[in-house]
């Protein structure tokens, strides 16, 4: 069995299955893209698994372990980290306070001492600012460091929600959309350093993008969905032969190609 | 390199003044710390972690009774009953934190108040403890045998209080456990996958913010040497929220100009005699209209109309529209 | 048996005021977004106006009322036009201290203007008292109970039946969409909230007589805003039900347990439901997408 193991989830939005009975398997450190017409399940997909929505049936394994009962930020804690189609960033902090919270789950010190603020926390804080500093050099964002988050343009606040996201060293990293707002220059030089620091470490990446060139040039394996079932799974040239693929796409008309 | 000698002058100027005028201005003073701790410990939860908390006053009430109590009936030397006073009412915070947790907003600032009035209810009902509606006496601390009792000399130790509850509150801020406050009060969602614990940061953020009260509260009882219940009240808790909102949200620079501000504004405006309350209010309607970042936003503003630069790093932190009401 | 229905119809009659106090806030806000913080003190104003046409100019009871009533719906748009209008697009805290203050104001001047500490009018209905069977009763609560039920009657048909009324609906649940429709917003706004100060006033002028009047009334907004989230916000029907549960809680409760719990019975109820059901018996739930 493979590391991450996501088996037959089922979520339901008040009498409509928005996710039917899908499962993926992901290996360590492989990359896997979540592809679908506009209202497939994919970010209901990925809600689930972070917690932030209710799963009717299913379970979430890794390495073995079920954590499909544990709330969202144990289920971060042990790994599970993900970005948000609208970037969810914290609109009134600085890009640094933003990416300084993505190590939350790695933080070295106890409320108590940030209470008290004893030596050991400031040292602490002298690592986290310097890892975060290094997080937004290798996004190309660190002369924006001290902006107001809430003053940027979209496609940076993607970049920032990526970023933050990173920082927190997650074995299962789920994307929503990482490169909406962003040109195709920006996109590849994105996903070039996503792909980077995830390798880095050793990330497992499963991402959800409209984007065709980008998904097909850096999955590893695609699952496509449609209407909450999932309809294909296979590698890129693959999946884009794949006639349910095809008629999906083009029957309901509103995913755009490369 | 500026801001460090402009907190310097300040230190210098609030230990070096005072002295040089009379009584009634070190009443004055002392009173004024004392809001500004309170405001502080507001601003974290409420401002920061953007939990709407209308009872401050409460736990104000909890640490003056038990530091008072703590000192009279038991003996104890006030340096160790004034923070058990203050842990006492963190501990009221915490359990006030649960009902707390499954609350938004607008019904959480209601509960806060029913909260608020329990707490009446029961200093009335519990006259041993409290004094009832005729209020019991605060004696001031005594250190090796030289008793405070001049309100200059227990000036200097609400000065010391208030600069060690600042440094907390600072440190706080910046920390991790800081950044979940802000972190919740933007997006609870985005907050939760990265692993911030929402519960525990809430519960955190109302015995924090209790605790300075608590602590505000013991120090209230002993400066003016007697408690009143009516000090207690909804009004008192109303000032506080109107400390923060009108220093600016979120910023403890804005915490200490609100507190100061509004501490000395309604004794200058005495002089209107009745009319102070309108002209108050009024006042107060204007900041709110023309500074959306309260007090602590004015300065930034200034700047950036001076100097090019943008994005200052002494802007209130939250804005008034993150505390959530929905 | 007796006892019983003397305390359910003053628990009635003091649910009534209850329910007028949150409807008044209830109207405000659902047609305008704000949470009027002055509410407490329009009632006192209220009171305060039918004090002066009826001890200054002696005019009978019903010409007060029906003054009371129309000035303070003019005050109420005026209150809009002037003091509430630049609000309407500030966050909800900010709005929260300025209504605050907005109350500070008002009270003070009718401190000034009223130096009296405690005053009164009188109605028709003073000292009267009927018999039924071996109970006596004061029909001032019941005329406070039938006029309360009747005017907020009459409100509820003006919302569903009336161009206005649901001219005024539209605007609470889409401004935009309702702007579109081609519906004078700045019109409707200044008459949502001549509605909600006469529903204001109406309370003032109808607790005056038992009650009283002094400059502190306005503290009766607690009691309205517990009766409001009873209702969860958004119901008429959930206001009025509200207020006569808090009302006869109260009121029971009072003469059964005793004095203390009469006060403590509005927040305790409160934190009852709220633990309960968040969004108070009648609301609704809502939630966020991500």
């Amino acid at each position: 069995m493979k590391y991450f193991s996501l088996e037959n989830l089922v979520v339901v939005f008040g009498g409509l299955r928005a996710v039917s009975n899908v499962s993926v398997s992901l290996g360590r450190g492989e990359i896997h893209g979540l592809i679908g017409p506009n209202g497939a399940g994919k970010t209901s997909l990925i809600n689930s698994v972070s917690g932030l929505i209710p799963l009717k049936s299913g379970r979430i394994l890794i390495d073995g372990q079920p954590i499909q009962n544990l709330p969202p930020h144990r289920r971060a804690a042990s790994g599970v980290g993900r970005t948000f189609q609208h970037a969810e960033i914290f609109g009134d902090q600085s890009v640094i306070d933003n990416v300084l919270t993505g190590g939350f789950a790695h933080r070295q010190s106890t409320w108590l001492q940030d209470l008290l603020g004893t030596p050991g926390k400031f040292a602490a804080e002298r690592r986290a600012y310097r890892a975060a500093e290094q997080m937004l050099d290798a996004f190309g964002l660190l002369q924006l460091r001290d902006a107001l988050a809430g003053d940027l343009p979209f496609g940076t606040l993607k970049k920032i929600d990526l970023a933050r996201a990173l920082l927190g060293k997650p074995q299962l990293l789920m994307l929503d959309e990482p490169t909406s707002g962003m040109n195709d220059t920006e996109a590849q030089d994105v996903i070039a350093t996503c792909k980077r620091i995830a390798g880095g470490y050793g990330v497992t990446l499963l991402v959800i993008e409209h984007n065709m060139r980008v998904i097909m040039g850096l999955a590893d394996i695609i699952h496509v969905l449609d209407h909450g079932e999932k309809i294909a799974e296979g590698k890129p040239e693959a999946i884009q032969k794949n006639p349910l693929v095809i008629e999906a796409y083009l029957g309901h008309g509103s995913a755009n190609h490369a | 390199m500026p801001w460090y000698a402009g907190i310097g002058v300040l230190l210098l100027a609030a230990v070096v003044l005072p002295p040089q005028f009379g009584s009634y201005y070190h009443y004055l003073a002392g009173l004024t710390l004392i809001n500004v701790i309170l405001a502080v410990g507001l601003n974290l939860l409420t401002g920061n972690a953007g939990q709407a908390s209308l009872c401050h006053s409460s736990f104000m009430a909890i640490g003056a009774y038990a530091t008072t109590y703590l000192v009279t009936k038991f003996g104890l030397s006030y340096w160790l009953a004034l923070p058990i006073g203050g842990m006492i009412a963190a501990m009221f915070g915490f359990a006030l934190g649960f009902p707390a947790l499954r609350l938004r907003g607008f019904y959480l600032a209601v509960v806060t108040l029913g909260f608020l009035e329990l707490s009446t209810i029961l200093i009335q009902q519990l006259p041993d403890i409290t004094g009832g509606v005729r209020g019991i006496a605060t004696p001031r601390p005594v250190m090796f045998g030289y008793v405070f009792s001049s309100d200059l000399a227990f000036y200097y130790v609400i000065l010391a209080v208030a600069l060690m509850a600042i440094w907390v509150a600072y440190s706080l801020l910046h920390s991790p456990t800081g950044r979940a406050f802000n972190a919740i009060r933007n997006s609870e969602a985005a907050a939760q996958t990265l692993a911030v614990p929402l519960a525990r940061t809430k519960l955190i953020a109302f015995m924090v913010a209790a605790f300075f009260a608590g602590i505000g509260g013991g120090l209230f009882a002993s400066l003016v040497g007697f408690i009143d219940p009516l000090e207690f009240g909804i009004w008192t808790s109303v000032r506080h929220i109107v400390f923060i909102v009108v220093g600016g949200l979120g910023s403890i620079l804005g915490s200490i100009l609100g507190a100061v501000v509004l501490t000395v504004l309604p004794e200058t405006l005495r002089g209107f005699k009745e009319y102070n309350e309108f002209v108050f209010g009024g006042l107060l309607l204007v900041v709110l209209m023309t500074l959306p970042g309260g007090l602590a936003g004015l300065g930034p503003l200034l700047w950036s109309r001076v100097s090019r630069r943008s994005g200052s790093a002494s802007q209130p932190v939250a804005k008034a529209q993150d505390v959530n009401l929905r | 048996m007796s006892i019983v229905l003397q305390l359910a119809i003053a628990g009635l009659s003091a649910g009534s005021i209850y329910a007028l106090v949150a409807l008044g806030l209830m109207l405000a806000h659902k047609g305008t977004g704000i949470l009027n913080f002055a509410q407490g003190e329009l009632v006192a104003l209220g009171a305060y106006i039918g004090l002066f046409f009826s001890v200054v100019l002696h005019l009978p009871y019903w010409q007060v009322f029906i003054l009371t009533l129309l000035v303070a719906a003019v005050a109420g748009a005026l209150l809009e036009r002037t003091l509430i209008r630049p609000l309407l697009h500030a966050p909800p805290f900010t709005v929260i201290v300025a209504t605050l203050a907005i109350g500070l104001m008002i009270k003070n001047l009718l401190r000034i203007w009223w130096p009296e500490s405690v005053s009164t009018f009188s109605s028709p209905l003073d000292g009267l008292s009927f018999q039924v069977g071996e109970v006596n009763i004061n029909p001032q609560y019941l005329w406070i109970t039938a006029c309360s039920l009747l005017i907020t009657g009459m409100l509820a048909l003006f919302f569903r039946k009336s161009l206005i009324g649901k001219a005024m609906q539209a605007v609470s649940q889409n401004v935009t969409a309702a702007r579109l429709m081609g519906i004078r917003v700045s019109l409707i706004f200044p008459l949502t909230f001549a509605v909600s100060t006469a529903m204001a006033a109406l309370a003032g002028i109808l607790m005056a007589p038992v009650v009283g009047i002094q400059a502190e009334m306005g503290n009766i907004i607690l009691k309205g805003f517990v009766v409001a989230m009873l209702g969860g916000f958004t119901s008429l029907i959930g206001c009025v039900v509200g207020g006569f549960i808090l009302g006869l809680l109260e009121t029971f409760g009072g003469a059964f347990i005793g004095g203390t719990f009469k006060d403590v019975t509005a927040f305790v109820l409160l934190m009852v439901i709220l633990l309960v059901r968040p969004n108070g018996i009648f609301g609704s739930a809502e939630a966020r997408r991500v």
